[in-house]
């Protein structure tokens, strides 16, 4: 028994002007224009059959497929919904289980994934993050959930009221000419701090939990950080390919260090110091405080 | 032997990444870091090589001794093995 129960068009016309209002408007405004640079067509529908050739999962979250014309599908190690992208991954279909029970979480979770692959096709990619934003630069800590990023934005907030939060889940990297421009997105997980901008990117913070503040340079398995941060579709060699690029251009463009954090007032004075000296300080191996 | 299908090795800051896709993604996710050695080793081996073909082939490309060559291409072979990742 299947059914579509809402068919909607996402239309996002750029990044100026974005505001967290309009943060889900893609599921609000059935406005677009097909041929616009940032379009997803997302398509719920429910049914109440696994989808044939649903994967097992391998105690991940998702699983995938690839079928005979390149297209790409997420699974839900359960079976509950599937999100299938076509090959240029400019519309996306999420099926859901009639009995899934936070509809809106799903649709969250994976057009916030479709929107990051599509950012690989458009010269950027997007960085599971908290993108800090203070006189029209940006840093991004960057940290698995529950590693303290909103604590540690929110001491750095403290010391000096000034840094904007420009998004807490999923900002956006694009670069422009060269430049590497941070921008809040729609997807700003349960934030309501976030402002609405664009600010250009100095610094990527690997984030970690210690009992004291610590700040250090990239070492060796900052790529492999990094990678877990950035969303990327691997069946596609090319878009894979693509988020490589695009962590080489960010090492080509910002500082990346790393900074263990105990979330308290002092963490954020340590932090700021450090972007106000452009990180420059962090040349020798260690920094304590 | 040679490395299976679907990784993509691609230089990364002052190092390698090897990063898998496809049906490769499936068995191994995230991703391997190699150095310049490694990485040599990793792309002489996307064709069919013997031992001998890759000790030969460090030699000719690095001021190494035969038994240093030999032993670290012994070594490298070994983890690639272990972690599934030639085709025997």
């Amino acid at each position: 028994m299947r059914g579509t129960i809402a068919q909607r068009t996402v239309a996002l016309d750029g990044f100026d002007g974005w505001s967290h209002e309009a943060a889900f408007a893609p599921f609000a405004v059935p406005s677009a224009d097909g041929e616009a640079d940032w379009c997803m067509t997302v398509r719920v529908q429910t049914h109440l059959d696994r989808p044939e050739g649903t994967p097992q999962g391998r105690g991940k979250r998702t699983a995938w497929i690839v079928d005979d014309d390149g297209n790409g599908a997420l699974y839900h190690t359960r079976g509950a919904f599937v999100l299938r992208f076509d090959a240029a991954f400019s519309r996306c279909l999420l099926t859901l289980h009639a009995d899934v029970p936070d509809a809106d979480v799903l649709r969250y979770v994976y057009t916030a994934q479709c929107f990051a692959y599509h950012m690989l096709t458009q010269q950027g990619c997007c960085v599971h993050s908290a993108a800090l934003e203070k006189d029209g630069h940006a840093i991004l800590l960057v940290g698995p959930s529950g590693i303290g990023k909103s604590t540690l934005a929110t001491a750095c907030q403290t010391v000096d009221p000034s840094v904007r939060v420009l998004c807490e889940d999923l900002p956006a990297v694009r670069f422009e000419d060269g430049t590497p421009m941070v921008y809040g997105t729609p997807f700003c997980g349960n934030d309501t701090r976030v402002a609405d901008g664009a600010a250009r990117l100095d610094a990527i913070v690997l984030l970690s939990q210690a009992s004291g503040n610590r700040l250090t340079v990239a070492d060796h398995s900052a790529p492999a950080t990094l990678m877990e941060a950035i969303p990327y579709p691997v069946w596609s060699r090319p878009l894979t390919d693509a988020a490589i690029a695009r962590m080489q251009s960010l090492y080509d463009t910002v500082a990346i260090c790393r900074f263990e954090s105990d979330g308290t007032t002092a963490a954020g004075e340590r932090l700021l110091a450090a972007w106000r000296a452009d990180f420059k300080e962090e040349g020798s191996p260690s920094h304590e405080n | 032997m040679k490395i299976k299908d679907g990784f993509l090795l691609r230089p990364l800051a002052d190092t390698h990444v090897v990063v898998p896709v496809g049906q490769a993604a499936l068995d191994l996710r995230g991703m391997i870091t190699l150095n310049g050695t490694g990485a040599f080793l990793w792309k002489a081996l996307e064709t069919e090589q013997t031992e001998q073909a890759l000790i030969d082939a460090l030699l000719a490309h690095y001021q190494v001794t035969q038994e240093t060559a030999a032993a670290d291409v012994a070594r490298f072979v070994e983890l690639l093995r272990a972690n599934e990742l030639l085709e025997l």
